[in-house]
This record gives C-alpha cells, structure tokens and sequence, in this order.
C-alpha cells in the first residue's frame, strides 16, 4: 500500500517516470530540494508540538493525548531526519575513503 | 496513507472516549439534581459516535485509493435520555408536588459505572493501538541500522 504514494511522490518531484514511458520527464525537483522540504516539515511538527506543549500549559487546550500525539509525531519524523542524516554521513564517509 | 493516519484516528478515537467519560462524570454527579436550567430532573446524557471517512480532501482520495477504507470516529451528538424521571416519595423536599413525590433523574449509578468502565478500557485500546501504530514508525527505521 506504501508503493503507491512513493511512486506518486517520486513521479512529481524528480520526474522519475514508473510506467516504461520512453520519453522520460525532466526532473522538476533536485536532492537536495526534497532534502529541504523534508527538513521543513520535520521542523513544522517540532513546532506544532512546542505550541501544543504551550497551549496546554496556558490551559487553551485540554485533551492531554493530543499534546502527547503531536510530540510523538514530532519525535517520529525527527528519528526519519536522523536516520537520513545517518546514511548521507555514512555514504560521504564511505567517499571520503575512496584510495587515489 | 502514511502512520500518522493511524495515530490521526487513535487520536479522534481517544477524544471521543474522553468525552464519553466526561459525561458519565457529568450523569454520576447530577444523580439526584432536581432542579435543571429546562426544568424539572436532570436528564441522563449520552454519547452518540459516527464513523468518518478520515481525509475527504478530493487530492489525497485521488493520490491514495487506500485512504477510503479508513475511517476515524466522531462524535455525532450528546443525546437526552428520554426515560421518565423516577418520582420518589418524599414530601419534606423543596421540589415535591402537592402529593408528595419528587421527580428524580433516572439515572442508574451502576449502569454508569459500567459505561465508566467500557470507556476506561476503550480509551486504553486506543492508547494501545497509537502505541504500536508509532512502534512500527520506529521498527521499520531500524532497517537501516
């Protein structure tokens, strides 16, 4: 069920076509943006859970477990972030000890 | 459909118990309230869920077919319980009639307790299934361990 949305998102963003086409799109989004557009999102939850943290503290809000879910999003995507940071350092390593 | 579904219905789910238990709260503490602001006994309070189709945004129903088979829980509305108050004979309180009796809520302290404790466990399962929804996040980023 996952393959249906990684193949939709990677169609839109860097124009990697799925279907055997032969005439094959230009990429419309490179690494690196994708890169950032994760990094935002990834921050927008941490965000989100900062104001639930304070709206709770200041009694605008009341259901505890959604100041819990919004910091459990926000922990989840960050471990995603940490784990990409992981295998880019990894693979730059990997590089880095290439013999000349 | 990503895991924040999961965690996004637990959520609603978790709301809706809550609510539940608000108004148990509400019907135990009001078990022999006589006098309402529409008159007459209190009334025995009910929750009424719905399912939901959970993103009714026309791009995601389009990007994820799976999307329309997940349904989260609303809540639809608090319903009156429409029993007759129990008329208790009692001729020294305030609100009796010219006979004597006075309407008491209809409210059955055990029934409530157990109501209590099916929203109790509900909320419990539903913390169980956010749980394990955000486990398996965290699993299947320890394949690139």
């Amino acid at each position: 069920m996952q393959d249906i949305s990684i193949k939709n998102l990677f169609q839109s963003q860097a124009g990697i076509n799925f279907t055997g086409n032969q005439t094959p799109q230009p990429p419309t989004a490179s690494f690196g943006e994708m890169l950032q557009q994760s990094i935002n999102q990834v921050n927008r939850l941490q965000q989100e859970a900062d104001a639930s943290i304070n709206d709770l503290a200041a009694g605008k809000q009341t259901d505890i477990h959604q100041t819990m879910i919004a910091v459990e999003k926000a922990e989840v995507s960050f471990e995603l972030l940490m784990q990409i940071r992981n295998k880019v350092i990894a693979a730059y390593e990997s590089i880095m000890r290439t013999q000349v | 459909m990503d895991f924040f579904d999961a965690i996004n219905t637990s959520s609603a789910a978790l709301s809706a118990q809550r609510l539940r238990m608000n108004l148990i709260s509400g019907n135990l503490a009001n078990v022999s309230t006589t006098r309402t602001a529409a008159g007459g006994p209190y009334r025995r309070k009910e929750a009424v869920f719905a399912a939901q189709p959970l993103d009714q945004s026309f791009k995601r129903i389009l990007a994820d077919r799976q999307n329309k088979h997940l349904s989260t829980v609303r809540v639809a509305g608090v319903v009156e319980d429409r029993n007759p108050p129990v008329m208790k004979y009692d001729p020294g309180h305030p609100d009796a009639d010219e006979k004597g009796y006075v309407a008491m809520p209809n409210i059955n302290v055990m029934e409530e307790m157990v109501n209590m404790i099916s929203a109790t466990r509900g909320y419990e399962a539903n913390v169980t299934a956010l749980k394990a929804a955000k486990d398996m996040a965290l699993k299947a980023l320890e394949i690139g361990r």
